[in-house]
C-alpha cells in the first residue's frame, strides 16, 4: 500500500491534469441574414482546438437555453446584422454566452472568442482594403464580443464550496463509519452486540443514523463558516442543499460500511478510504473541470459520486436552480446510494452472521 | 471736324484721369461667390449620422475657379444649433494661398448633440481671404435615432445581501424605426454583480421587450435610491449605435429571513451535537455494562 498508493496518485494526477483545457463543447447560432461573412466566424470556431462545435441551432434563445441546461459550455450567436454592419461601418459584434458557474471554462471560451474576433478583424481589414495603382488603403475593421455570462461572475469561494462540502462529508462519514465498525470488530464489542438482544437491522440503522447526523452537522458547519465569514452565496434553496447532501451522505455511509467489510484493522480501513478519496479529489471536477480530461479517461468522472454532488450543488448554490433542474445528478446519487447500501449491508450482515 | 475730334479726345482723357483719381476712393466690387470658390465634393464619416454622434469627420474639396490667386484663405464651418466643434479649432482651417484652378481639401470634426433634430442641415463653409469672402453650403443629414424608454421595472426595490435577484426591465422603442440586435447592459458598478447583460434581438417601432438580469447585491452596497446606467447598443441602418438610459432603483436593508435561516441552522447544529454527545455517553454506559457482564461471564 505504501508503495502503490503514492505511485497511483501520481499516475492519476499526471493523466488527469497533464493537458490543457481543450475541446469544450459549444453551439453556434448563425442569424446573419446575408450568411456571408458570418460564415467566417463559424469556420474559425470549427477550426479552434479550444472549442468543439457540437451543434448549430436556430436563434439566440435556443443557444442560451442549451448553455443554461448545461448541455454545452458556451454558445456563439452571430447577429442578423453581422455582415451588414461589417460592410457598412466596418464594425460588428458577436455574442458569446457562457456559464458563469464554471468560471475557468467561461474565461477560456471568452478568451478564445476574443482571439478569434481579433484575428477576424485583421483578416477583414485586409479583405476590405482597397488596392489602387498607387497604394493599398486599408480599412480598420473591429469585431467585438458582447459577453453574456449566465449567473454572473462566480467568486472562488462559490465555485469551490460545493467541492469542499462534498469532500468534508465524504471524508468524515466514510472514515468514521469504516473505522468505527472495524474498531468494534477489533475490540470484540461487535460480538457483544451479536449476542445482545439488539437486532442486526437496528444496529445498522443506529450506525447509519448517527453518522448521517454527523454528516448534517458537518454540512451546517461548512455553510455557517462559508456564509458567515466568507460571504458564500447560495442562490437556491438551502433546504435543497441539505437534501442533496443527505443523499450524498447515504452514498458515503454505504462506502464506509463497504470499506469496513473489507478491512481487517483500522489502519487498513483508513487506507482503503483514501483509495476512494483520491479519485474523488482528482476526477470530480473539484479542482479541474472534467471537460479538460483527456478523451480516453473522460468517462472516469462519471464513476465518482462526488462529481454528481458537486454538479448538483453548483446547480442549486451558484445557479439558483431547484431540484427539478438537477434531477439527473440526484438520480445518479440515488443509484450509487442503492448500490453501495445493498452491497455493504449484504457483506456486513454476512460478516455479522 | 478736327476741332470736335480734339474736344472728344480731351473729354476721353479727362474722364480717364478723373476715373483714375476717383479709383482710390471708390470700392472695387469683389467677385461674386460663385465666381471664385466652388464646392467640388463633400462627404462625412461615418456616412450615417445620428444625434449623439461625436467626432464626425467632414471632408470638403473646394476649387478656386477664378483666374487669380486667393491669398491667406481662412475656412470656417459655421454650425447650426445642436452641433458643436469636437475640439478647439476643429471647425477652422487656414489654407494659405490658393492659386487659380487649384483644388484644396478641408477636414473638420464636429459633434452632433443628443438634442439635435433629425433632418437635413446646410452647414455654412465660410471662406475669407484678403480681398473677399465666399460662403458655400455643405449638405449634412442627421438621421432619426431609435429612442428607448424604460417603461417599467420589476422589482423596483432590491435588498442588500440578496442573491440571484431577477430584475426585469421593460424597454419601449419610442421611435418610428426598428432597432436590430439590441444588447442591454446593466452598469451597476461596485456592489451589484451577477448576470448584467442581455440580448433582445430586434425591437420594432413602438414595441416593448424586456431584458432580464440576475443580480447579486452585496451587503455593503449603500442603501437608499440609486440611479443605474443602462447601456443600450443596437444596429440601425448598418451602424452600431449606443445610448445610455437611467434606471432608478431602491436598495433596502437585508432581509431578516436570511438571518433567521442562519440562526435556525446554528440551532439545528447545536441540537445535533447535543444529541450525539448524549448518545455517546449512553453508548459508553452500555459498553461499560457489557464489559461488566463479559467479565461476569468469564468469571462464571
Amino acid at each position: 500500500m505504501i508503495i502503490i498508493q503514492p505511485a497511483m496518485m501520481m499516475i492519476l494526477f499526471g493523466i488527469a491534469f497533464g493537458g490543457e483545457i481543450t475541446h469544450l463543447p459549444i453551439v453556434i447560432s448563425n442569424a446573419d441574414s446575408d450568411n456571408n461573412l458570418g460564415w467566417y466566424v463559424t469556420q474559425k470556431f470549427e477550426e479552434s482546438e479550444v472549442t468543439d462545435v457540437v451543434e448549430y441551432v436556430n436563434g439566440f434563445e435556443n443557444a442560451r437555453s442549451l448553455v443554461e441546461k448545461g448541455r454545452v459550455k458556451g454558445a456563439i450567436h452571430i447577429p442578423s446584422t453581422f455582415s451588414e454592419t461589417l460592410q457598412e461601418s466596418k464594425a460588428a459584434n458577436i455574442i458569446v454566452i457562457v456559464d458563469g458557474s464554471l468560471p475557468q471554462i467561461a474565461q477560456i471560451i471568452t478568451a478564445e472568442a476574443e482571439r478569434i474576433s481579433a484575428e477576424l478583424s485583421e483578416e477583414f481589414s485586409k479583405k476590405f482594403a482597397v488596392t489602387t495603382s498607387i497604394a493599398v488603403t486599408s480599412e480598420s475593421v473591429r469585431i467585438s464580443t458582447f459577453k453574456i455570462q449566465l449567473y454572473g461572475t462566480t467568486k472562488n469561494i462559490d465555485a469551490f464550496a460545493p467541492g469542499v462540502m462534498g469532500l468534508v462529508v465524504q471524508m468524515i462519514t466514510t472514515i468514521f463509519t469504516a473505522v468505527s465498525l472495524v474498531r468494534e470488530k477489533e475490540s470484540g464489542s461487535i460480538e457483544m452486540i451479536i449476542v445482545s438482544p439488539i437486532h442486526k437491522a437496528d444496529f445498522i440503522v443506529g450506525k447509519f443514523v448517527t453518522y448521517m447526523l454527523v454528516a448534517l452537522a458537518v454540512i451546517c458547519n461548512v455553510l455557517i463558516v462559508g456564509i458567515g465569514f466568507f460571504g458564500l452565496s447560495i442562490r437556491g434553496s438551502i433546504l435543497d442543499v441539505f437534501l442533496i447532501s443527505i443523499l450524498f451522505a447515504i452514498v458515503c455511509l454505504g462506502l464506509g460500511m463497504l470499506v469496513s467489510t473489507i478491512s481487517k484493522n483500522q489502519l487498513q480501513a483508513v487506507q482503503a478510504t483514501i483509495i476512494f478519496f483520491l479519485p474523488s479529489i482528482l476526477f470530480s471536477g473539484f479542482f479541474f473541470p472534467i471537460e479538460a480530461f483527456p478523451r480516453n479517461i473522460s468517462w472516469i468522472p462519471y464513476l465518482v459520486p462526488l462529481t454528481y454532488y458537486i454538479n448538483g450543488c453548483r446547480g442549486i448554490m451558484t445557479k439558483g436552480k431547484s431540484l427539478g433542474y438537477i434531477y439527473s445528478d440526484l438520480l445518479a446519487l440515488a443509484l450509487f446510494a442503492v448500490l453501495t447500501l445493498i452491497l455493504s449491508i449484504q457483506r456486513f450482515v454476512k460478516k455479522l452472521e | 471736324m478736327i476741332k470736335n475730334r480734339k474736344k472728344s479726345i480731351r473729354y476721353i482723357f479727362l474722364i480717364f484721369f478723373v476715373s483714375i483719381l476717383l479709383s482710390g476712393y471708390l470700392p472695387i466690387p469683389t467677385e461674386a461667390a460663385s465666381d471664385r470658390f466652388i464646392l467640388q465634393e463633400s462627404s462625412y464619416s461615418p456616412s450615417k449620422v445620428f444625434p449623439g454622434d461625436n467626432e464626425i469627420a467632414i471632408s470638403i474639396k473646394i476649387k478656386n475657379t477664378s483666374s487669380k490667386t486667393a491669398t491667406d484663405v481662412e475656412a470656417r464651418l459655421n454650425l447650426p444649433s445642436g452641433m458643436r466643434s469636437s475640439y478647439a479649432g476643429s471647425i477652422e482651417q487656414y489654407l494659405g494661398d490658393v492659386e487659380s484652378k487649384q483644388t484644396v481639401s478641408l477636414l473638420f470634426y464636429i459633434d452632433v448633440l443628443d438634442t439635435s433634430e433629425a433632418k437635413k442641415y446646410d452647414l455654412e463653409l465660410e471662406l475669407d481671404w484678403g480681398t473677399g469672402e465666399d460662403t458655400l453650403e455643405i449638405p449634412f443629414y442627421v438621421g432619426e435615432k431609435v429612442a428607448f424608454v424604460i417603461i417599467d421595472t420589476t422589482p423596483q426595490k432590491v435588498q442588500s445581501g440578496a442573491k440571484g435577484v431577477q430584475v426585469k426591465l421593460f424597454i419601449l422603442n419610442n421611435s418610428t424605426i426598428e432597432a436590430n440586435d439590441v444588447m442591454v447592459e446593466f452598469i451597476a458598478g461596485n456592489g451589484i454583480t451577477g448576470q448584467t447583460q442581455d440580448f433582445l434581438g430586434t425591437i420594432y417601432a413602438n414595441e416593448t421587450k424586456y431584458a432580464t438580469f440576475e443580480l447579486d447585491i452585496s451587503n455593503n452596497v449603500a442603501k437608499g435610491p440609486r440611479t443605474i446606467n443602462i447601456r443600450m447598443t443596437w444596429v440601425q441602418s448598418g451602424k452600431i449605435v449606443s445610448d445610455i438610459l437611467y434606471l432608478d432603483i431602491i436598495i433596502e436593508g437585508p432581509s431578516y429571513i436570511v438571518w433567521l435561516i442562519v440562526i435556525g441552522v446554528i440551532f439545528v447544529a447545536i441540537f445535533f451535537i447535543y444529541t450525539l454527545r448524549k448518545r455517546y455517553f449512553e453508548k459508553k454506559e452500555l459498553g461499560d455494562e457489557l464489559e461488566v457482564r463479559k467479565e461476569e461471564m468469564t468469571n462464571e
